[in-house]
């Protein structure tokens, strides 16, 4: 076999630590994201992918609406009010990540002051929990409402806090 | 056996014209990427906030580069795909686009909004960061030509090295959701009335979203729920199974299509945004075989 001349050999070396360095930075992702999919964590990652992985349904669907309140009505409010604090994100701070009433507290102040500035005439805004079961009625999807709670409340005294 | 740990590792894909191949992958992922990235909500104005910590910024930081929010930032991101669609300071380009998709990303997960559409395709740039993806139709190897420097074909086995990555990834994205799903309910996720609460809560969460199509399947799994056990029991197959079928299938274009086609359904009915997804099938393509067979006809 003939040798390698010498350019060819510094060329060749070059190569093989470049291929180092990029197995070894793509086995530190592999492992960073398989890790963060193992662990549930939400940084970067892979098992954000699904949403729906967390969702426990197997009975009946919880579900999380905001109602506003003011002197005269009571009314759920829209998402495009919530923006962006959309229903997804308490519903995650409540029921897939299960946070303590507080910090989901800190969230609700957040869209109050929101609301507020959208809607003045709203005095309060109630967090409620739903347990619903779909069901068609004449080809619509409806939903029962099997439950309901206020999980909680924030008024204008709160939301100075 | 032989035959086996062949497909697994193909040396035919490390080193057939994976340097071309990569070329037009980097191409055509930062212009998908430079067409979707205007789609990602800007929360940056959060960026500063006590109670989330922005690892990209903490990074931009510790590197005493600037922080960029708003306009700043879409300018610069702009800029890098561009730099990256052209192949010049590639690696610059690749890093500065890398670290503002993850600004964006981060300050959107800041906001509550967890968007899965894009966070893959971080680690699909940081592969390319480092996989001397430049060293084909790009600006930066015509210039190595231009001045006689080191030529790109002595990089084969990097190139494919990060091409099989990235197909490697992709399809343990799936492994993992089918996992992430059997470990959060078990086979309740299958036997149960799970899926059908699933389709029918979309209704509710997107009313606007909903289309003849997706409204006469959800209606259906509604009304018949061994439909929607079936629906999970494939999807689950499909996602469970996804790394055998890459080993065992050897035609290499039937998965990514089985995958594919799965998700343009799940948008079809869910309404998920899986569009920059197009991006992590790029690929899958042999872009050199097609180039070669495009040329003798032009």
């Amino acid at each position: 076999m003939k040798p390698l001349q010498p350019a060819a050999r510094e060329s060749l070396q070059t190569v093989n630590s470049t291929m180092t360095v990029q197995i070894l930075v793509l086995t530190t992702i592999l492992l960073i994201s398989l890790y963060v999919a193992l662990t549930g964590r939400s940084m970067f990652p892979i098992s954000n992918y699904d949403m729906f992985a967390t969702n426990r349904f197997t009975r009946h669907i919880h579900h999380i609406e905001i109602h506003a309140v003011s002197d005269s009505q009571s009314f759920t409010l829209p998402p495009r009010i919530l923006a962006p604090f959309l229903p997804h994100q308490i519903y995650r701070l409540t029921v897939q990540r299960r946070d303590t009433p507080a910090d989901v507290l800190s969230e609700l102040r957040n869209i109050y002051r929101r609301v507020k500035k959208k809607l003045p005439g709203v005095r309060r805004i109630d967090l409620i929990l739903l347990e619903l079961r779909p069901y068609i009625k004449e080809g619509n999807l409806e939903f029962e409402r099997l439950s309901e709670r206020i999980f909680l409340t924030v008024s204008d005294e709160d939301s100075h806090q | 056996m032989k035959t086996l740990i062949n497909r697994i590792l193909n040396p035919q894909m490390f080193l057939k014209k994976s340097g071309q191949d990569l070329g037009v992958t980097r191409i055509l992922m930062f212009s998908v990427l430079l067409y979707f990235m205007w789609d990602i909500k800007d929360f940056t104005h959060l960026i500063g906030s006590d109670r989330t910590v922005f690892l990209p910024h903490c990074l931009s930081e510790a590197l005493c580069l600037p922080v960029l929010r708003g306009d700043d930032l879409r300018y610069h991101a702009r800029l890098f795909c561009l730099m990256a669609i052209l192949g010049l300071l590639t690696p610059l380009a690749i890093a500065g686009t890398t670290l503002i998709l993850s600004s964006l990303i981060t300050a959107n997960m800041a906001a509550g909004l967890g968007n899965h559409a894009y966070y893959p395709l971080v680690a699909f740039f940081l592969s390319l960061l480092f996989s001397r993806c430049g060293d084909h139709y790009s600006v930066d190897a015509f210039i190595r030509r231009r001045f006689d420097l080191r030529p790109a074909d002595r990089n084969q086995p990097l190139h494919g090295i990060t091409l099989r990555f990235m197909q490697f990834y992709l399809i343990l994205i799936f492994f993992l959701s089918g996992l992430a799903k059997l470990r959060a309910a078990g086979l309740d996720w299958i036997f149960s009335d799970n899926l059908k609460n699933i389709l029918a809560w979309s209704q509710l969460l997107s009313p606007d979203k909903k289309t003849p199509l997706s409204e006469y399947v959800i209606v259906t799994v509604v009304q018949y729920p061994y439909i929607g056990q079936l629906l999970a029991l494939s999807t689950i197959l499909l996602e469970i199974t996804a790394p055998l079928l890459f080993i065992l299938i050897p035609k290499k274009w039937i998965l990514p299509t089985l995958l594919f086609g799965f998700q343009i359904i799940n948008s079809l009915i869910l309404k998920i945004n899986f569009q920059p997804w197009i991006i992590l099938y790029l690929c899958w393509i042999p872009w050199s075989d097609i180039l070669n067979r495009l040329r003798p006809k032009i």
